[in-house]
């Protein structure tokens, strides 16, 4: 097996590329990365319902070549959130200082790039990389371990309170025939009782195939207050995988959102463990698949400590063939009384062919606890379609309208309103287009 | 001082498994271990027909092939499949009526508060007696006879209805299904056959009562029922185990069959021993059990109450291929000590307009653990199809485990599902209510958890329904205070 994985051209690809670094810990943990990295297959749980061996078998994924970088009037802004924000741009994977806007960056932040920390002052990360995300199981943030070179490093100072949302903007460019495969790595540190946002917006400049595949490492100081919203808008000939593994310290609060549009196939994987007594999550988020998509949202609330509260709604809007999973799974530890724990997933389902699969999960082995979750799937209420056509709207106004309210109602709950609003932006956009599609089929 | 001691003692009797007696019959088994040679004795203690042989070793041969499934959340050490006796039978096997079963077995029913005689006459009920693994006593077989069911052993049914017998053994679970299914074929010994012509209303209930006895017996149960057009039927299945130490491997097969307009209801007691308090004995209870409901407007009902074994693993399904049929499981699950119970349900929607309902409650106490472990799949072709599935855990102790591992897939927009899951524990508020009223905790817990599981209860045929709510109280003994 593990010499099939080898074999694979996104490593084989990638061997004998200077790496940057030359830390011996640094080669170890790569090493690690490589030597974890099975390619999960019809056998695999975690991966049951989101099958990605054949593409990873026929497409000959190539590192992004060095020289090409999209002119920034090249980079579709408009699919990227609309919230003001210090704006960092990660093309492939690898930061552009050119494109970035740092120049108004409060003292209490600090943002450096990977590459740059690795050939600078390795040590100081040392402790940090790699620290939260585990190998085993995540077989593709192994893969990233293995293959990492650039993504970002951000510090918040303890206390801090950081006004302006810090804007990761990562643009997928192919610019060739070959397909391009990077493997971002986000390292954010958030100090006690600092507060801050992060906004992640995921889009793909016009060409070839990409793969997208990053992992986000963020720890929450007790008291703090992390908000942290994702917006996926990659092509259509995108691959976008994503790992993000939250720590929360006590009475921290994290709270996330993930809007997901584009790309072929996306997975969201997504691991907060509440690390600190009385530590909070909200972590929501909202999808829409059309003909030829496959979205995957896998999460993990890990209650490791007395009192944590977790709060998880997910909607999801399926069209044409397009396919939506969900996979949610709230762990109470044996330590972990007074856990308050709930999800919530459900799905709109718009055509016959379109298809949701859903696994929420319970694992609880503390007994004073309120848990629970719910899915539910379904189609637009005959008696709301009739209410609105009955004053006067088409058929795919009235729809267009429902499934609207389905989306906004879950985007309701991001608590910044500049954020908010661009989403619902999004959503209308995509509704726009949607019906836009349909006139041409 | 001496009152401390009592209280000891006490507890310790009510810990200790009230069922747990043997009874002395001498029986015939085959030699220890599994090999074609013992399959060929089975078939042969049996008189089978040559097909039934062939069967059951192209069974044996593919599950040499196969291996025994991870995925449940249960723990147990690696079975050795040779350690075990396939086949025993108490010695006296053909008897006319109740008067030449062994009296040492009639003490046994006696103990167990369910004597044949008494089940005969007052309940109505007819009972296919399965002591290990031969039917021992058939009664109000004529009466049923008259009406054209059949409700005999699956051995007899073998020679008299073959026909039948050929056409649906193993229609509903395949042969190849899972490790423990094939196993069973390779291996059965003996079970319930049931047929209901068509249009006719089972008149009474219909009742096995198995039990394990003999040391060191795998016991292969195979059940098959089938529901003509129009007919209707209530199966009730109980059991209760004389107390061991060595851990016994129940690997049982049910399969209902119900045709356009047919109707059965299946319900299920398990009461084997469970172990001690250190989780030492007890029976693994590897079970399949599944209903087609092929026919149009055809309608399964599951429910089980599950209280013993010191391993549950089985997940009752239906498939639900005949438009507008109907499947339901209803579930309590009590588990305490070091019990594991991984179980659920399957609801596989193919026919239009099908529905299910899925009530699961499961109550956690001690160091034990359960998972409901459940699968919702609509097909494309399952327009309007209906599921509402609902999962309740309580949990009792902080040293217990309760999981939820739902699986719901929709591949047809016109069908709604909707499933909700919930964990807690006892309500502070509803203790101190009962407690306040001079109730004691253990009997104020007794008297919640039946009211958490009532909707489950309720489902149960009126006989069971009342052991079945002393079946809640005696489990959780010893779990508070």
């Amino acid at each position: 097996m593990a010499e099939a994985v080898t074999e694979l051209p996104i490593v084989a690809n990638a061997r004998g590329l200077p790496a940057p670094g030359g830390a011996p810990w640094l080669a170890d943990l790569r090493g690690r990365g490589l030597d974890a990295f099975e390619l999960p297959g019809r056998k695999t749980e975690a991966w049951k319902y989101t099958r990605i061996d054949a593409l990873m078998k026929k497409t000959a994924f190539v590192p992004p070549p060095l020289i090409d970088e999209p002119a920034s009037s090249d980079i579709p802004c408009h699919l990227a959130l609309g919230a003001e924000g210090h704006r960092l741009v990660l093309v492939n994977g690898r930061f552009s200082p050119e494109l970035s806007d740092l120049d108004a960056l409060p003292r209490s932040v600090t943002v450096q790039s990977l590459a740059s920390a690795l050939e600078s002052d390795p040590q100081a990360i040392a402790p940090h990389l790699g620290n939260l995300q585990p190998l085993e199981g995540y077989p593709f943030a192994a893969l990233n371990t293995g293959l990492m070179g650039d993504g970002l490093i951000i510090r918040i100072k303890d206390g801090a309170l950081v006004e302006t949302p810090l804007h990761v903007i990562s643009v997928a460019h192919a610019p060739g025939e070959a397909p391009v495969a990077f493997h971002p790595r986000l390292l954010v540190m958030v100090g006690k009782g600092a507060v801050a946002t992060l906004l992640e917006s995921h889009v793909g400049v016009d060409g070839g195939e990409t793969l997208s595949n990053g992992v986000t490492e963020i720890s929450i100081g007790a008291d703090a207050v992390f908000h942290h919203y994702k917006v996926q808008n990659e092509s259509l000939k995108a691959t976008h995988l994503a790992a993000a593994q939250v720590v929360v310290g006590a009475k921290a609060v994290y709270e996330a959102f993930a809007l997901s549009f584009g790309a072929r196939l996306s997975r969201h994987d997504i691991r907060v463990c509440l690390d600190g007594e009385g530590a909070e999550a909200r972590v929501n988020g909202a999808y829409a698949a059309d003909t030829g998509q496959h979205m995957d949202t896998s999460s993990y609330i890990d209650h490791a400590l007395p009192h944590g509260t977790s709060a998880q709604t997910y909607k999801g809007v399926v069209d044409g063939s397009g396919r939506g999973v969900f996979q949610g799974r709230i762990n109470v530890a044996r330590a972990a009384q007074g856990t308050s724990g709930n999800q919530l997933h459900k799905a709109l389902l718009l055509s016959n062919k379109a298809e949701v699969d859903a696994k929420p999960e319970l694992t609880i082995f503390a007994d004073d606890v309120q848990c629970s979750h719910g899915a539910t799937c379904g189609q637009l209420d005959d008696d709301h379609m009739f209410f609105l056509r009955a004053r006067g709207l088409t058929e795919d106004e009235a729809r267009g309208l429902l499934i609207e309210g389905f989306l906004d109602d879950v985007i309701d709950l991001v608590s910044a309103p500049a954020v908010q609003a661009s989403m619902k932006d999004m959503v209308h956009a995509w509704l726009i287009d949607r019906s836009g599609r349909k006139e041409a089929a | 001082m001496a009152a401390t001691e009592s209280t000891v003692q006490t507890v310790k009797d009510i810990e200790r498994y009230k069922y747990g007696f043997e009874t002395d019959i001498e029986s015939d088994r085959a030699p220890k271990g599994l090999s074609e040679d013992t399959i060929r004795f089975i078939s042969a203690k049996k008189n089978e027909p040559e097909w039934m042989l062939e069967w059951r070793l192209k069974a044996y041969r593919l599950w040499l092939t196969m291996e025994e499934p991870t995925w449940a959340a249960v723990d147990y050490p690696k079975i050795d499949y040779q350690e075990s006796y396939y086949y025993s039978a108490p010695k006296k096997s053909t008897l006319k009526s109740l008067d030449e079963v062994d009296p040492e077995l009639l003490r046994t029913y006696e103990k167990l508060g369910i004597p044949l005689k008494e089940q005969e006459v007052l309940a109505g009920v007819a009972v296919d007696a399965v002591f290990d693994s031969v039917s021992v006593a058939t009664t109000y077989k004529k009466r049923l006879n008259e009406m054209g069911v059949i409700f005999c052993p699956i051995s007899e049914a073998i020679h008299t209805h073959p026909e039948l017998v050929q056409k649906y053994l193993a229609s509903v679970v395949p042969v190849s299904d899972n490790y423990f299914a094939t196993l069973n074929c390779a291996v059965f010994t003996d079970g319930s056959f049931v047929y209901i012509p068509k249009g006719l209303r089972c008149p009474m209930e219909l009742s096995t009562y198995f039990r394990i006895n003999e040391k060191n017996t795998g016991q292969f149960e195979r059940t098959l029922i089938i529901a003509d057009e129009g007919a209707y039927v209530s199966y009730l299945e109980g059991c209760t185990a004389p107390q061991r130490d060595e851990n016994q491997l129940h690997a049982a097969v049910v399969e209902l069959v119900a045709l356009d307009d047919a109707e059965i209801k299946y319900s299920t007691v398990q009461n084997w021993y469970p172990g001690d308090e250190n989780g030492q004995g007890g029976i693994y209870n590897f079970v399949t059990k599944r209903a087609a409901c092929r026919g149009k407007r055809s309608k399964v009902s599951w429910t089980q109450v599950e209280t013993g074994s010191a391993i549950t693993w089985k997940y009752p399904s239906c498939i639900l291929q005949g438009d507008n049929s109907v499947g339901e499981f209803y579930s309590v699950a009590i588990t305490n000590n070091r019990q594991q119970a991984d179980t659920g349900t399957k609801m596989i929607h193919i026919g239009k307009n099908t529905t299910s309902k899925i009530i699961s409650k499961g109550i956690a106490a001690g160091r034990s653990d359960q998972t409901y472990r459940g699968l919702v799949r609509i097909l494309p072709g399952a327009e309007g199809a209906r599921n509402y599935t609902q999962c309740d855990s309580l949990l009792i102790g902080d040293a217990c485990g309760a999981h939820t591992v739902p699986y719901i897939e929709s591949r047809n927009p016109s069908a709604k599902t909707e499933h909700e899951a919930t964990a807690s524990r006892i309500s502070e508020d509803q203790l101190f209510y009962c407690l306040q009223r001079g109730i004691g905790a253990e009997e104020a817990v007794g008297l919640i958890v039946n009211g958490f599981c009532k909707e489950v209860l309720q489902t149960l045929p009126m006989e069971f329904a009342v052991e079945a709510q002393k079946l809640v109280g005696i489990s959780l003994e010893g779990s508070v205070g």
